[in-house]
């Protein structure tokens, strides 16, 4: 017997090897050719998968890439934790390896060492600094390295490999200084620090909050009356407009009938025929008043040929007068009637006296 | 009493078949290896269509529930994420884990129950360590290579048709970032996790399946009642072993 076990197979197999071993055999490798595709295909899937995760966390982690030490010194380690990633310019450049507290009586608190990977470790001169920033709202913080715009460069290469970086401002070689290159740090203030300092803020505040309290208390019992007050107002004009009511019905007729002109406040206080008659008699006026005028203009002109009249009228007085002085000193020479002009005293003349006695 | 005994009993004849399974004499192992093979055939292969439709199925609805929600809150880029959570560490293993003992795991208690009907072969105590070699070692290899296979099947299926759903959806997720969601989201050990999980899934199923038809002479009618307490107690199972890892996944 060639197979055993397996119950039902095992019979059939049995059965088979009987009748026809030499189908039965290719049946059988055939069976387990299909059964071997089936099991190392499933094995390639996951180690397809386990292959690609490898290569994707490589990557994202830039095991395969050349990294450049660096640390720097924070005045605490709240919110920073290994492995946490290092920002440039907005992109995960690399991570944090290593937090440790330093001795005490020193002025550096806490050593963070982390690396930057190729080629971002380029844009790093030596007038970098690393910014200790919040990130998110649990009070974690991460590492951002503000690039260098006039330093200079902080890693030097030598095929591809790193063999010297910058140690206090000279080129050391790479083994000589393991700790990597020293950036700055700029480091803001903790949560903790902060919420100190906000509750600080908030206690010299609290005695003016609870003032300001007592008066809205005290601004809300106002309003209380006064709503009180309002209530009854309100309730007051409601049966007011509600007594008003019938008058403003009443006015609502009165407004009606004036509106409509054949109503009897409009046709008594305005006549139907009071245009037409307005009409008559301004017609009749302006006719009269035309007349007038016609006739003022006749008499102005009967006056204007009266005055050319009068004026040659003073003209033969004038001269008349004239003639008249000069018949009166003929007169007065003639022998015959000198007498009966007598003659005026020397000096003498026609003008008034100088003085009154 | 009865529990602790029959629960023992069943620890003892769980020994006693992985020990068989693993100590295959040199002659006979070119018999085992057929017959295992039969077994492979019938529990993964034939399988396959019933597994990836669930996969489909699996990966369409996880990812059609959770766009809905993640669009809400403009998260779509944690569909990888969801994932891998979801499909890949739980309800893969977990599904393809119901399945097996639903189909394959009753075959197996049918098939052994039919030949102790038959009087083929002598009870469960009773049992030597060339009969466990012969009826018991096949489905332990088996179903647990086939568990292993078909987790994988389903998982897969369900990745894609994740990635073909979201599609659908019209997120803008390109195949490489969502692939490469599914790799950050994953962890080394998940692989090793997910692994052994389905093995071990299937070593349980066919433990307890093999046990139930072997357990004593049964009447035909008692059949239907002793496939019944082997897929339950067979899920039971599967789901405590479930919880092991899951307290693997916390200390991790």
């Amino acid at each position: 017997m060639r197979v055993v076990g397996c119950g039902i197979f095992t019979g059939i197999f049995d059965s088979m090897n009987e009748t026809q071993p030499i189908n039965e055999d290719v049946k059988e490798r055939r069976l387990e050719r299909w059964v071997g595709v089936f099991v190392l295909l499933a094995v390639l899937l996951l180690l397809a998968g386990f292959g690609y995760h490898l290569y994707h966390t490589a990557e994202r982690k830039g095991w395969l890439i050349p990294h450049a030490p660096y640390f720097t010194y924070v005045m605490t380690g709240d919110g920073l934790k290994i492995g946490d990633p290092v920002a440039l310019m907005g992109f995960n450049v690399g991570a944090i390896k290593g937090i440790n507290a330093q001795s005490p009586g020193g002025s550096n608190r806490v050593y963070v060492a982390f690396e930057i990977r190729k080629p971002y470790y380029g844009y790093i001169l030596s007038d970098s600094h690393v910014n200790i920033t919040m990130s998110g709202f649990l009070g974690s913080r991460r590492l951002e390295v503000t690039p260098g715009l006039t330093g200079i460069p902080t890693i030097y290469e030598t095929n591809g490999v790193i063999t010297e970086v910058l140690h206090h401002g000279q080129r050391v070689p790479f083994t000589k200084a393991p700790k990597g290159v020293f950036l700055r740090p700029h480091e803001d203030p903790s949560v903790t620090d902060r919420a100190q300092k906000l509750l600080d803020q908030i206690e010299v505040a609290l005695p003016n909050i609870l003032a300001i309290t007592n008066r809205l208390n005290n601004v809300l019992d106002n309003a209380s009356v006064l709503l009180t007050n309002s209530n009854a107002l309100v309730i007051n004009l409601s049966q007011t407009s509600a007594q008003l009511s019938p008058v403003i019905s009443n006015a609502a007729v009165i407004t009606a009938n004036l509106r409509d002109p054949h109503g009897s406040l409009g046709e008594w206080a305005l006549p139907v025929d009071l245009h037409t008659n307005l009409n008559a008699s301004l017609c009749t006026l302006t006719t009269g008043l035309n007349d007038t005028l016609l006739n003022l203009a006749a008499i102005t002109g009967n006056l204007n040929s009266q005055v050319q009249s009068n004026d040659q009228m003073l003209a033969g007085i004038s001269k008349l007068v004239v003639d008249t002085d000069n018949l009166v000193q003929g007169l007065k020479k003639h022998w015959l009637l000198r007498g009966v002009f007598p003659q005026p005293k020397h000096g003498s003349t026609n003008a008034p006296p100088k003085t009154i006695r | 009493m009865h529990a602790p005994m029959g629960f023992w009993r069943r620890v003892q004849f769980g020994r006693a078949a992985i020990a068989a399974t693993f100590r295959v004499p040199k002659a006979e192992r070119a018999a085992v290896r057929a017959a295992t093979a039969a077994q492979l055939w019938q529990c993964g292969v034939r399988q396959l269509p019933l597994v990836s439709f669930v996969g489909v199925a699996l990966g369409m609805l996880v990812i059609g529930q959770a766009v809905s929600l993640l669009q809400e809150v403009s998260a779509q880029r944690y569909m990888g994420t969801i994932m891998v959570m979801v499909v890949l560490r739980e309800l893969g293993p977990l599904l393809t884990a119901f399945l097996v003992a639903a189909r394959p795991g009753t075959a197996v208690v049918v098939e052994l129950g039919a030949m102790q009907f038959a009087g083929k072969v002598t009870q469960v105590d009773r049992l030597s360590t060339r009969e466990l070699r012969e009826l018991v070692a096949p489905h332990v290899k088996g179903l647990a290579q086939a568990g292993f296979c078909l987790t994988i099947y389903l998982i897969t299926v369900a990745l894609v048709c994740g990635y073909v759903m979201t599609f659908m959806h019209g997120i803008p997720l390109r195949l490489t970032e969502y692939a490469g969601q599914l790799a950050d989201a994953m962890h080394w050990l998940d692989f090793l996790l997910i692994a052994l999980k389905a093995v071990l899934f299937g070593v349980v199923i066919a433990v307890v399946s093999c046990y139930h038809g072997l357990e004593r002479m049964m009447r035909i009618e008692e059949l239907p009642l002793a496939t019944t307490r082997a897929v339950v107690e067979g899920l039971g199972a599967c789901v405590l072993l479930d919880a092991v890892f899951l307290l693997g996944y916390l200390i991790r």
